[in-house]
């Protein structure tokens, strides 16, 4: 297990090596940090609070996928510390406001949530790279939000065509240019664009549609 | 809506990072004057997020499958088995059981005699009902004279509490040898909640590996200790252990 304090120098190497396969889609990579992080947040949030097993397997997913999208766009920058440090103290703030949720009058429950804080020290709260600045959903677009918009969008996803599908996946998942999309598609450039248009249009309207009605 | 065409497909470049410098500045221009494009933006920034969010979902949900299907992921302890109420076999028709009740239940006298008699791995059989238990949590504010260790700076207090549960995670998946790597610089010096817990993970992992007169040392240790977190538990392994090497 990599240290919790800051690591030395022939650490912080094989770290940075660790973040660049996490950063490029390293499936092994990624497995093994899945079960890392686990293995330490899933004892943590079981011993601390009346969460079931479920429950906390999908929050931790929930800050995985958070941790996963800061990684790769840069968002996460590694300050010397593990990143299982960072993914941690993400699922530990989702977490935290799961229980409030659940429990928004138990007192004694906040008290030893907040102040049962592993990774919560004076260099990092003043930092940029803070655990409000890590952990804070509104650099996604914020948490509650975000579960009715997933809906409505795998709803108009899943009623795409085949080929919608994989041009608007193409396009804004794997970020290729429409010249590249087209080759998968079998197409030249010229069409791929109409067509991403007219994807792009198709699963807005069905994606608006479905929103306004939740 | 009035949005052409290609200012759509601007606003589809500029999501994906796809413009030039220049183009960039200059579709941020028209940006500053055009609402309905702000909002074409806005709704193209959303979907393009929660498509990422739904891909990773469909990686991450697929890697748990993997991992548990493995047997590897963390669980809670499992919950005793359900009692299942004793119902006696009707009369009728017993008797001619009762030859092969009979043998049946030599056999069984022969085979618990065996293990019964058997070297068995009391130790770690006694530690894994531990293991899995729910660990104690410390107290809320504790003035009490039996409270155990003074006051420590917050950082070591948060350093012992994650060392601890990493060292308890790798226990309960049966890294025993790491776990104590982990567990016995942790309870060099006991002076918060976090260490004397530790005390009693490394007394358990002792016991998973077979090194029995360190745990028991230990475990005495705790079970005299006032105010320790796992004095009731030591105390109660104490027992078992004792009954377990009397028989």
């Amino acid at each position: 297990m990599p240290p919790i304090n800051p690591l030395p120098d022939s650490s912080k190497r094989s770290e940075e090596k660790r973040i660049e396969a996490l950063r490029v889609n390293d499936a092994d990579a990624w497995r093994d940090f899945y079960l890392e992080v686990s293995r330490i947040f899933i004892p943590y949030a079981l011993q601390r609070s009346s969460i079931s097993e479920d429950d906390a397997y999908d929050v931790f997913q929930e800050a995985m996928i958070e941790c996963s999208l800061k990684i790769k766009d840069g968002r996460f920058q590694f300050q010397g510390k593990p990143v299982t440090a960072y993914a941690f103290t993400i699922c530990r703030y989702r977490w935290i406001n799961f229980v409030k949720r659940q429990k928004p009058t138990d007192s004694y429950q906040e008290w030893s949530l907040e102040e049962d804080n592993p990774f919560l020290d004076d260099e990092t709260e003043s930092t940029p790279s803070s655990i409000q600045d890590w952990a804070d959903p509104a650099h996604l677009w914020g948490d509650e939000t975000v579960e009715a918009d997933l809906q409505a969008l795998q709803r108009a996803k899943d009623e795409l065509s085949d080929t919608c599908r994989t041009l608007i996946e193409c396009f804004y998942v794997e970020e290729k240019s429409l010249a590249e999309c087209g080759i998968r598609l079998g197409i030249q450039e010229g069409s791929a664009k109409v067509k991403r248009f007219r994807c792009t249009q198709r699963f807005r309207e069905l994606y608006l549609t479905y929103r306004k009605k939740e | 809506m009035s949005l052409s065409e290609e200012s759509i497909s601007q606003v589809g470049a500029y999501v994906n990072n796809q413009m030039n410098t220049d183009e960039r500045l200059d579709f941020e221009r028209l940006l500053d004057q055009n609402p309905e494009l702000q909002q074409e933006l806005q709704i193209q920034r959303e979907l393009k997020q929660g498509l990422l969010w739904l891909k990773e979902k469909e990686r991450f949900q697929q890697i748990h499958q993997e991992l548990r299907a493995q047997g590897v992921l963390p669980q809670t302890p499992q919950s005793e088995a359900k009692q299942v109420a004793f119902t006696p076999r009707p009369e009728a028709g017993l008797k001619r059981w009762y030859g092969w009740a009979a043998a049946a239940s030599l056999v069984l006298l022969v085979g618990l005699g065996w293990l019964w008699l058997r070297p068995v791995d009391t130790g770690a059989q006694l530690a894994d009902q531990y293991i899995h238990a729910t660990k104690s949590a410390p107290s809320p504010i504790d003035e009490g004279e039996d409270r155990l260790g003074t006051p420590l700076p917050t950082t070591q207090l948060q350093q012992d509490s994650l060392q601890l549960q990493q060292a308890v995670a790798l226990l309960q998946s049966g890294q025993v040898e790491t776990a104590l790597s982990q567990l016995k610089p942790l309870t060099q010096h006991i002076t918060n909640h976090w260490n004397a817990s530790a005390q009693w993970y490394l007394a358990l992992a002792y016991l998973k590996n077979q090194q029995s007169q360190q745990a028991r040392i230990l475990i005495d240790s705790i079970a005299e200790t006032t105010g320790h977190p796992y004095q009731r538990e030591a105390h109660q392994l104490a027992e078992q252990f004792a009954h377990q090497t009397a028989r």
